[in-house]
């Protein structure tokens, strides 16, 4: 088995953590659960977040003029764990980053894997991959805040996730968690402000009011998942299991020395049975990060 | 390997006369089970039937030189065509292959095939064979009709070359005095389990997300292990002697009948010691495996057990542990398994009853460096449905197809168990049997059996989130209620019908891993399973 997860997953202000908010209700966050129960390290974080002073988040920034043009995606769905091309799998594009809104695109990969779409560049948008369910292959699995870069000629060349029901299943397994029907799995990677991935930092999910949601988080070491490893290692990766349905912020927490400070939050809808990958990147409160070539010189 | 053991257990025999015999052993087996309420929302049983050809022929040269071959036909295909040969199913006829998995299945294997002679000190047997000792619980040949409850299904086969002797005959014919038939045995092994694996092993020799492509060679560019077809093979695929894995065998038995023992009663004494010691170079596994077995019956009191376990160091298995980045090996696991069985009780010819007890050592943590866990064999069954189907199902679902290594397969799983066993033989071919199986779980993990908040809380967890997450209320796994009645006629046709109920409690993740529960007055996720099976074979 291969467990090179390649998570290079193509992908309130910010402020010290202070507020700490248990009973969980049909939203399926937990009422009195303390921020401590998940930002708790004292490991000083690793990584480059001078682009970043809290609380003011960086905002986006200007795109270049015509970035966002349409370009002509050679893509494939790829096997988020082996990397192997995934054949037949259905896809969906939401140009509105938005996977409760009507696909944009809807295609299917054909015996190697491959497809082709129309997307913009320099824009966030969000992917469903899936396979009949029949065939237990695959998993639900969603992407939002993806943004591919722009290019001259017009062309992408670019994969798209999908995770098989295998890693689905094994993930928790080694975390010794029990993965409840019709909650969700995310997971994403922790990054500074180069996109390398952050060493020390830890995530907790909760809802726009700020009630944090109940979930067994862990993180990964060299892209295993770990259960008894606090905070994201070198490869800065993180997987929430049992994320109820809903839309839900995830909080980036680092330690620097004498208190956590929020450094990103990303922000992403759970689907039931479903697997949800979105990244958190330094100062953006929002998950959306744009490539070089997508921002005006 | 038992097989082998009585062969020189037995003191030495005139020569057969000089002549070539033929003998066909086997049997032909139809199972059928129904399963009422295994599955939320199932309305009526689920029922299926599935065959077994089981054919070993052998040619016996003067008792002095053998060879078999064992097939089987149509193995654990299931009745009817299920790869819609006919267009329209209504209108099928000739039925396909397919195994209860759902996929086609070849009809026809050739299992085992081994030849044996004598030499002059003892019996050589090489080849593809079976592997059984004691009560089956590591080495299980799978044969027949030999367990309590359930079918075999699986059985030990290796590419084996060993060789047995009776040393104390062997002396005794050195010093020229007559052979006192001590039925002492010896015997020395090989096992080559792997010539080159398709899984090529890279260890953390170079790892491109750690030392970066610049790193690693061109044929380096991976992470710890890699799939291969047998396309990437080259012409010298088998020359590589570090992957091979390969393992010695010994064997030292006592196979007692009718001896004196203590107290000046006559009985039958069987014990002995199997151990394996596996290797792989490549990633320094040197794993000891030890199995004894011991039986005595005295005046119908008998009692017999077997204790295994499985010690050493190993490289090879690729779920790394976090706790081991950074050390000098990171993919190191240290083996630590035990399992036993042991049964007690009183026979006669027409009424045995016992009581067995039975454990699997569990594993909380398979990514740490300690390897703890291991199921018995699977065809070492212990009732219908609690091991057999419920946790098997379990551990099948939570894993996924491609940790099947981590499946039970059916076999006793991370837990101790007690199982008082009754048998009544009013005829000769007539049995009926009941027995009570009642299970605890060894080391609650929270996946595959869950925890609660009594439970010691495993090393690598975070108390914490361990007393947080733990919320199963029942110390037991559950228990299980069997009967059975088995009933053979013209002399040959062997006929069973077994049915079984289980109760099991919130310790097996049901709900999540898509198995029938409900919630009792107390608010706990349990279930109650049914089954009905039948067996009639035809045996030769």
């Amino acid at each position: 088995m291969r467990w090179i997860l390649a998570l290079a997953l193509v992908g309130c202000d910010g402020g010290t953590a202070a507020d700490d908010s248990s009973k969980t209700d049909d939203s399926g966050t937990t009422e009195g659960i303390e921020l401590s129960k998940y930002i708790n390290t004292n490991v000083t974080y690793s990584g480059d977040t001078t682009c970043f002073t809290p609380p003011t988040w960086l905002g986006n920034p200007t795109l270049c003029d015509g970035c966002t043009a349409d370009h002509a995606l050679k893509g494939w769905v790829e096997d988020f764990e082996s990397g192997d091309k995934v054949p037949q799998a259905d896809i969906s594009l939401f140009f509105s980053d938005d996977i409760s809104s009507s696909a944009n695109v809807e295609t299917k990969a054909d015996a190697n894997g491959d497809f082709s779409a129309t997307v913009p560049a320099c824009t966030p948008l969000g992917y469903k991959t899936s396979t009949p369910v029949d065939w237990e292959q695959t998993k639900d699995t969603y992407e939002v805040h993806q943004i591919w870069g722009f290019e001259a000629d017009g062309e992408l060349t670019e994969p798209i996730n999908s995770v098989s029901v295998s890693t689905s299943k094994i993930i928790p397994a080694m975390l010794a968690v029990e993965w409840q029907p019709g909650t969700g799995i995310m997971a994403g990677t922790a990054y500074d402000c180069n996109e390398d991935p952050i060493t020390g930092a830890q995530v907790v999910v909760r809802a726009e009011d700020g009630t944090i949601v109940d979930a067994d988080i862990f993180y990964f070491i060299d892209s295993f998942p770990a259960l008894n490893q606090p905070e994201s290692s070198e490869d800065g990766l993180w997987v929430a299991v049992n994320v109820p349905p809903g839309n839900w912020y995830v909080d980036m927490y680092v330690w620097d020395g004498s208190t956590h400070v929020l450094m990103g939050t990303t922000v992403l809808e759970i689907k039931p049975d479903s697997v949800n990958i979105s990244n958190v990147y330094t100062g953006h409160d929002d998950g959306i990060y744009y490539p070089d070539s997508c921002i005006a010189q | 390997m038992l097989s082998l053991l009585l062969a020189l257990a037995q003191p030495a025999m005139a020569d057969a006369p000089d002549n070539w015999k033929f003998s066909l052993d086997g049997y032909y087996r139809v199972r059928g089970f129904v399963f009422p309420d295994m599955f939320p929302g199932q309305v009526k049983a689920g029922t299926y039937m599935t065959h077994r050809i089981r054919l070993q022929p052998g040619l016996n040269f003067q008792d002095r030189a053998k060879f078999f071959i064992m097939a089987d036909m149509l193995d654990g295909v299931v009745f009817g065509d299920n790869q819609s040969a006919a267009s329209t199913a209504l209108f099928a006829g000739d039925p396909t292959n397919t195994s209860i998995k759902g996929t086609a299945m070849d009809p026809l294997t050739i299992k085992r095939a081994w030849m044996e002679f004598k030499v002059p000190i003892g019996l050589v047997r090489v080849g593809r064979q079976a592997s059984n000792w004691g009560m089956g619980l590591l080495a299980n040949e799978g044969n027949g009709f030999d367990d309590t409850f359930g079918e075999n299904q699986y059985g030990s086969t290796y590419d084996r070359a060993i060789f047995a002797t009776r040393p104390i005959s062997i002396v005794q014919t050195i010093m020229k005095k007559r052979d006192s038939g001590i039925p002492l045995v010896v015997a020395v092994g090989v096992d080559r389990l792997v010539e080159d694996p398709l899984i090529q092993y890279y260890g953390y020799k170079c790892d491109p997300e750690k030392d970066g492509e610049a790193g690693c060679t061109e044929d380096e560019d991976h992470g710890y292990t890699e799939d291969r077809t047998e396309d990437n093979r080259n012409e010298t695929w088998w020359v590589d002697g570090q992957d091979d894995v390969w393992e010695m065998i010994y064997v030292l038995s006592y196979r007692g009948e009718g001896v004196a023992l203590p107290g000046g009663r006559v009985g039958d004494l069987i014990g002995g010691v199997y151990a394996v010691n596996r290797m792989q170079a490549e990633t320094n596994s040197n794993v000891l495996i030890l199995d004894a077995y011991g039986k005595v019956e005295v005046a119908n009191i008998y009692a017999e057990g077997e204790i295994l376990h499985i010690g050493g160091n190993t490289e090879a298995i690729s779920l790394a542990g976090a706790e081991n980045v950074g050390a000098e090996s990171p993919l190191f696991k240290k083996a630590d398994i035990w399992g036993y069985v042991v049964r007690a009780g009183y026979q006669n010819r027409t009424f045995t009853g016992y009581l067995e007890h039975g454990y699997a050592s569990g594993d909380p943590n398979v990514a740490d460096a300690e390897f703890t866990g291991r199921p018995l064999h699977p065809d070492y069954n212990v009732g219908l449905l609690l091991y057999e189907e419920i946790i098997a199902r379990s551990t099948a679902t939570v894993w996924g197809p491609d940790a099947q290594g981590l499946w039970s397969n059916g076999g006793v799983y991370n837990s101790r168990y007690i199982f008082p066993t009754v048998k009544y033989r009013p005829l000769d071919n007539w049995e009926i049997l009941g027995g009570v199986l009642a299970a605890w779980p060894d080391k609650a993990d929270g996946s595959r059996i869950r925890c609660s908040p009594d439970d010691p809380v495993p090393e690598g967890q975070d108390p914490d989130r361990w007393k947080d997450k733990c919320n199963a209320t029942a110390s037991m796994l559950g228990y299980e209620v069997d009967l059975a009645v088995k009933h053979k006629f013209h002399d040959h046709i062997n006929f069973t019908m077994e049915g079984g109920y289980a109760h099991v409690t919130d310790r097996i993740p049901l709900s999540s891993v898509g198995l029938d529960y409900r919630v009792n007055d107390k608010g706990q996720e349990v279930g109650d399973f049914w089954t009905f099976q039948t067996r009639i074979a035809y045996e030769f």
